[in-house]
């Protein structure tokens, strides 16, 4: 049966598509924080969230590769590679994003920023990780072998993370980003985890989906 | 102005396009 | 156990010599282009001479352990140990630690022409000098054994273990190389704990996982 037959399916795909127009309102039409990036700053709710969601989901990479691992269980392998997937491509829209974000705002296209160094080290780990599905052999290893590697991948995250923080030392996280999460006017701080929670449904729905393909592909 | 309608086209238009593919994909599925 | 798979390794390579010698060659060649390429301006090559030796330090480390598994795969000679009683978490940290030895001797062959042909001033503590070659380079190998043991079926296994090493270790390339920015600019040790620390930190972890994860990758 098709995936968006099922009625629970439907409910989701409908929470996050008006979620996603929410967050679309929200990022056009909304007067941005009060800060130095003008009219530029309501950027913030649309790449920090997908920043968020795509750590998330190579998270979970992990925690399906620990289970397939443990359990032996197919339908982790299936979850974990949706979850890879999805994730690598929120990835990419992070990477794409970062610099039209950093351009007009600080001048470089590409500062050496932890946090976006950090996520394009763990792209190119996940662009390993596919070349690793297409060529590594024999589809059951394959599964095992790339479990490994999204484990990997998110171990190495802390040490990437700490490296790359005090590497250049006038390459600090951008101090501007701290004004989104100041007490005094919580509604940027509301904004952010409101986006970051319709970003959450839409990621969920897309790796359940894709989930689905795959053990259908795999029943075939 | 231009950057966030660039923004917003490039990731949903990203996320919108790749559901697209995947029901082709299922489309495809479904007639083997 | 540990030892004699250890011992295994070294009598393989000290009779015919291929892998250390094969390195070394390539590691000569490496520093030869990088010469040329950065146009050995004295006062300039000061500033890279730590980078450059870590990245010939990179590129020489997938050569040997390409060659170290691969003499594993000749002759189908993996099914040896995997029909031995032998923990298999052993035999992995058996291959790290023969692989760092193959590495190191290599290193110490080249690092002489290196600091020769780079005309850098030798005014420092070996023994500092050591102490970040054997970390870096156990930290390297560490999961450099990892991805060769998963890439050991694949077909395009000589460019999956690069394609995969160098994201992962790209906190070793930092670390490594801030280590040896300050050793050649003769700061005290107390200076770059942080950064040996990161190294060793990366050999834990990883040393850890592939001792815990290897018999799932190797089995049948």
């Amino acid at each position: 049966m098709s995936f968006f037959n099922y009625r629970n399916n439907l409910i989701h795909a409908a929470v996050a598509a008006a979620l996603a127009t929410i967050n679309i309102f929200i990022v056009l039409t909304l007067d941005p924080p009060n800060l130095a990036q003008g009219v530029f700053g309501n950027i913030f709710y649309i790449h920090v969230p997908v920043a968020w969601s795509a750590f998330l989901l190579y998270f979970a990479v992990m925690v399906c590769g620990i289970f397939f691992l443990t359990k032996k269980s197919i339908e982790w392998d299936h979850r974990g590679l949706a979850c890879a997937e999805v994730g690598t491509l929120f990835m990419f829209l992070v990477l794409t994003t970062g610099p039209i974000w950093a351009k007009p705002a600080w001048g470089l296209f590409w500062p050496w920023e932890p946090r976006l160094t950090t996520s394009l080290v763990l792209f190119l780990i996940f662009l390993g990780y596919f070349m690793l599905r297409q060529f590594g052999g024999n589809p059951e290893q394959v599964s095992r072998y790339a479990a490994v590697v999204g484990i990997l991948a998110f171990l190495d995250v802390p040490l990437i993370f700490l490296s790359v923080k005090f590497w250049l030392p006038e390459m600090q996280s951008h101090p501007q980003v701290g004004q989104y999460f100041d007490s005094v006017n919580p509604l940027p701080t509301y904004l952010v985890i409101f986006s970051f929670i319709s970003l959450l449904v839409l990621s969920s729905l897309m790796v359940r989906f894709r989930t689905n393909i795959l053990s259908m592909k795999d029943a075939s | 102005m231009e950057y966030l309608i660039t923004v917003v086209v490039l990731v949903y238009g990203a996320i919108a396009g790749w559901f697209f593919y995947q029901l082709q994909q299922q489309k495809i599925l479904k007639r083997s | 156990m540990l030892i004699h798979l250890i011992l295994k390794d070294l009598k393989i390579e000290w009779r015919s010599k291929e892998i250390i010698t094969s390195m070394f060659i390539f590691g000569l060649s490496i520093t030869l282009i990088f010469a040329l390429a950065f146009q050995v301006a004295p006062g300039l090559i000061h500033a890279f001479a730590s980078g450059l030796l870590w990245v010939v330090i990179l590129f020489t480390s997938v050569l040997g352990l390409n060659r170290l598994f691969s003499l594993e795969r000749e002759e189908h000679a993996m099914w040896s140990w995997t029909s031995a009683p032998v923990d298999r978490g052993t035999v992995y940290i058996a291959k790290v630690f023969s692989a760092l030895i193959f590495v190191l001797m290599s290193e110490l062959l080249f690092i002489v022409p290196f600091f020769i042909f780079l005309n850098l001033p030798a005014n420092f503590s070996f023994f500092q000098l050591a102490l970040i070659l054997f970390l870096g380079t156990g930290a390297i190998v560490s999961v450099g054994c990892l991805i060769s043991g998963i890439t050991l079926q694949a077909g395009l296994r000589d460019v999956l273990i690069p394609i995969l090493l160098f994201p992962s270790a790209s906190p070793v390339a930092i670390a490594a190389t801030k280590c040896t920015g300050f050793l050649f600019d003769k700061k005290p040790l107390a200076d770059w704990n942080f950064w040996l620390l990161i190294l060793c930190s990366f050999f834990v972890v990883f040393g850890l996982f592939g001792y815990l994860v290897f018999n799932r990758i190797v089995e049948e």
